[in-house]
């Protein structure tokens, strides 16, 4: 199984990177058509098995449509790193993430439930990152944390919005650098306006 | 469940709450005229407390918490900006005079012991020591799910 690109002369045509040179299923990332194994990809968790199975509710992925399954909302870098790891081609990992990349993955592994999945690089990813938790433009954290069950981290960046966050005329939560807080959240801590139940504690978190 | 927003915000609204308590309470124990003076000497007691009641307001002033009592959801700062701010009022003193003491000697008569910014400062941290968590238990339960997904983690 090798990564190979199809070079063509069509400016807009879209490159192509195979996971599985056998594979029978073909995603659309950012004008980039990844060619996966649908069994493979169906191991990995239940909404890719929804998804690409014939069953599932793209019709592109039933028996017959050769045509590519759009992921339009997907980051393609990060989108790439969990098809390697699925097809089991390890090598082509990155052992580090820029912060923004690692954020991307934590929305995808959430996504497709697939946290398991990367657990062993994980460690790697988090910890060259780790120096980052509190500074000001980071507040993803919150969501990495959450997605990946790193208890002190959240309760760093929890303490720290708690502490340094602002409010503008609106009532919304902003961060130092004037950002509303619940953008590039994950839906569960950013909630849908359920009533406030508050449990006292003796000191701050 | 509660949202992490949310809970910041609900939690942020009542320690301004009581932190406003706190330093409001001030105002009135100066500006109600049925309370005794603040000073503590009992000597130039007017002068002492003007001064104080009128460094107090101006220090408000610039913590845009003057004129006129505000309510939480009239403070944009940060509760961390709004600590320092609080602990860093500053109160003038009725200057340090003499006194001639029953004709023999001249007594000093010093108004530091009228200042009340350590006894506010207390009241600052007695709010922020007692402030509700922000991550609650459905947030603990949830990360420790996640973590046995990852285990052994970093």
């Amino acid at each position: 199984m090798k990564r190979r690109r199809r070079s063509t002369k069509e400016p807009n045509a879209p490159k192509t990177i195979y996971f599985d040179d056998r594979g029978d299923k073909r995603l659309l990332v950012d004008n980039t058509i990844l060619v996966v194994s649908s069994k493979t990809m169906s191991l990995i968790s239940d909404p890719f098995k929804a998804m690409l199975g014939p069953n599932g509710a793209f019709s592109e992925a039933q028996p017959g449509n050769d045509e590519p399954i759009p992921l339009p909302e997907d980051n393609l870098d990060a989108l790439t790193i969990l098809l390697w790891i699925a097809h089991l081609h390890f090598n082509k990992v990155p052992a580090r993430l820029e912060f923004e990349e690692l954020v991307a993955v934590a929305v995808l592994t959430d996504k497709y439930q697939a946290t398991q999945m990367v657990s062993p690089w994980l460690s790697g990813w988090v910890g060259n990152l780790r120096g980052t938790v509190c500074n000001d433009g980071y507040e993803e954290w919150l969501w990495i944390a959450w997605e990946f069950g790193l208890a002190d981290i959240f309760k760093d960046v929890a303490n720290k919005l708690f502490w340094e966050s602002r409010t503008n005329a609106n009532g919304d939560c902003v961060t130092a650098r004037g950002k509303i807080l619940t953008e590039n959240m994950p839906p569960e801590i950013i909630g849908n306006g359920v009533s406030y139940s508050l449990s006292p504690s003796v000191g701050l978190v | 469940m509660t949202a992490i927003p949310e809970t910041i915000h609900a939690i942020r609204e009542s320690t301004l709450s009581s932190l406003l308590n706190a330093v409001y309470q001030y105002v009135e124990m100066f500006s109600n005229l049925n309370e005794k003076p603040m000073c503590r000497r009992g000597i130039n007691v007017h002068q002492c407390h003007s001064i104080m009641f009128g460094s107090l307001v101006l220090e408000l002033q610039k913590l845009r918490l003057w004129p006129g009592r505000k309510s939480p959801s009239e403070i944009f700062s940060s509760l961390q900006e709004i600590e320092v701010g609080l602990k860093g009022i500053t109160i003038l003193l009725y200057p340090a005079t003499t006194i001639d003491h029953k004709h023999i000697r001249s007594v000093p008569v010093d108004h530091s012991r009228c200042l009340f910014t350590k006894e506010l400062q207390d009241r600052v941290n007695s709010v922020l020591n007692n402030t509700a968590t922000v991550v609650q238990d459905f947030h603990t339960r949830h990360l420790e799910a996640q973590n046995s997904k990852c285990a052994p983690m970093v």
